[in-house]
């Protein structure tokens, strides 16, 4: 990768950090090492998300932050042309929508025993 | 927040039909069955509150993902999405079937939702940085990588099933469809059979009818397994009555290019995955489909995903590089929820 390929991702990665731009070119060679310093800018940016110190896999420390401020994106309420409107899933459980248009349903409980499911990525 | 089925009867009051449903099901003499299989080239559970109900729930369940595999694999030759990408090279607006006009509103109503961050238009751009095949047939390693432009949600026009798209436009509806997916099933599936259901497609999961007792535990870790193996890595036990939760994960779905470790989750603003803020979210939301939005959504915005999820009131859980917890909106603290 040429070093103007590379100023030109890490360009583009800049860019999405300040939620704007689309990446023009359509034939940029990447590498993974423009989103691992990405990666590296994001966790060096000034922002306030509540966390605890990092720890192994198997222990890991937690905190909640129940209350908004952090952040500074938009609650994802834009009306774009697109018109795909209707409702998303057609479960027939009872929900009410906030107002990002999320539906909501009860807030899950703390459990302990066997599972039935695992959710994770796939 | 009560749901009708426990609510204390008034009076003579007519029971609603989940009630009634509810009435004809004597659950404290039933036993759950659950089953599992892979589909949509992921893993499928299903779980029912009644385990005689399971072989007609599992053959309802199996028709309708093979139905949404016809119609919305990117990778099927025959699929209906595939020959829209041919058909619609033109520009000119296509009439697509009502399970994909369903499957295509569901995605950009996500894309609305999360402003654009969840965007079924990263088609080219997905099969640019490699994943242009079923998962289990990429090459774990190639040579370098492109970007490609992703034309956005907003140049896409959804009237009834008539669909139009600029020219050139693949649409990637994965990060949205096995939500849906589940979200349709579980609702067919618990109306019909008058059980409560569990579907979940690679952790997408969605409930609908009855609860059992104590709710659906699910455990959320890094990668959806099967959940009688050990988890590996950080997990909680949780437990939901009604609604989805979903899991979007950098932790799953991996390959490497050029020597670089890439993943499946893309930032339609660049066309390349997410950077690695957070590895693992879990978003719990009146439906599937819901959750699915927010956890993918989160991935990519990084460090401001907890106050957009707080802000929302979506309870979630947001795992972060190095495998630390943080929770927002209700989601029970770790130290409440089972971990290690």
């Amino acid at each position: 990768m040429s070093r103007a390929q590379r100023y030109t991702v890490r360009q583009a990665m800049a860019a999405r950090e300040r939620g704007r731009a689309k990446v023009r070119s359509a034939t940029t060679a990447v590498t993974m090492a423009s989103v691992v310093t990405a990666g590296a800018v994001a966790l060096v940016l000034p922002g306030a998300a509540h966390k605890t110190a990092a720890s192994q896999s198997g222990t890991s420390g937690s905190s909640s932050a129940s209350s908004p401020g952090s952040g500074s994106s938009s609650a994802g309420s834009s009306t774009g042309s697109g018109a795909g409107s209707s409702g998303a899933g057609s479960s027939s459980n009872s929900s009410s929508q906030n107002s990002g248009g999320f539906s909501s349903g009860s807030a899950p409980s703390a459990s302990s025993g066997g599972s039935v499911a695992t959710s994770g990525g796939s | 927040m009560a749901r009708a089925a426990t609510r204390p009867r008034q009076g003579r009051a007519v029971p609603t039909p989940r009630q009634a449903r509810a009435a004809t099901v004597p659950r404290q003499h039933t036993e759950p069955g659950s089953a599992s299989w892979r589909a949509l080239g992921t893993l499928v559970r299903l779980v029912v509150t009644d385990r005689h109900r399971l072989p007609e729930a599992q053959q309802m369940l199996r028709a309708d993902l093979d139905a949404v595999d016809l119609a919305c694999s990117r990778f099927r030759a025959d699929s209906e999405l595939s020959a829209l990408a041919s058909a619609s090279a033109d520009g000119r607006p296509h009439q697509v079937s009502p399970l994909l006009a369903e499957a295509i509103a569901v995605a950009l109503r996500a894309a609305r939702l999360t402003d654009g961050d969840v965007d079924p238009t990263v088609g080219a751009a997905m099969s640019a940085v490699g994943y242009d095949r079923d998962f289990e047939q990429i090459p774990s390693n190639g040579p370098s990588v492109t970007v490609a432009t992703v034309p956005g949600w907003r140049r896409v026009r959804l009237d009834g099933r008539t669909l139009t798209m600029p020219r050139g436009t693949r649409l990637d509806l994965g990060a949205t469809a096995k939500a849906w997916a589940a979200d349709r099933s579980a609702a067919r599936i618990a109306t019909k059979l008058g059980c409560g259901v569990l579907v979940s497609l690679g952790g997408d999961v969605a409930v609908a009818g009855p609860a059992p007792d104590g709710g659906w535990r699910i455990r959320v870790q890094d990668v959806t397994g099967d959940p009688d193996d050990p988890p590996a890595g950080p997990y909680a036990l949780v437990a939901i009555r009604d609604g989805g939760l979903a899991t979007s994960s950098t932790m799953a779905r991996r390959w490497r290019r050029g020597g670089d470790l890439l993943h499946h989750i893309l930032d339609p603003r660049t066309g390349l995955p997410a950077a690695p803020v957070w590895r693992t979210v879990s978003v719990a939301a009146g439906c599937c489909a819901d959750a699915n939005a927010a956890s993918t959504a989160a991935v990519i915005r990084g460090r401001a995903a907890p106050g957009w999820l707080a802000r929302l009131g979506l309870p979630a859980r947001l795992v972060d590089a190095a495998g630390a917890v943080l929770t927002v909106a209700g989601w029970p603290d770790e130290s409440e929820a089972t971990q290690n």
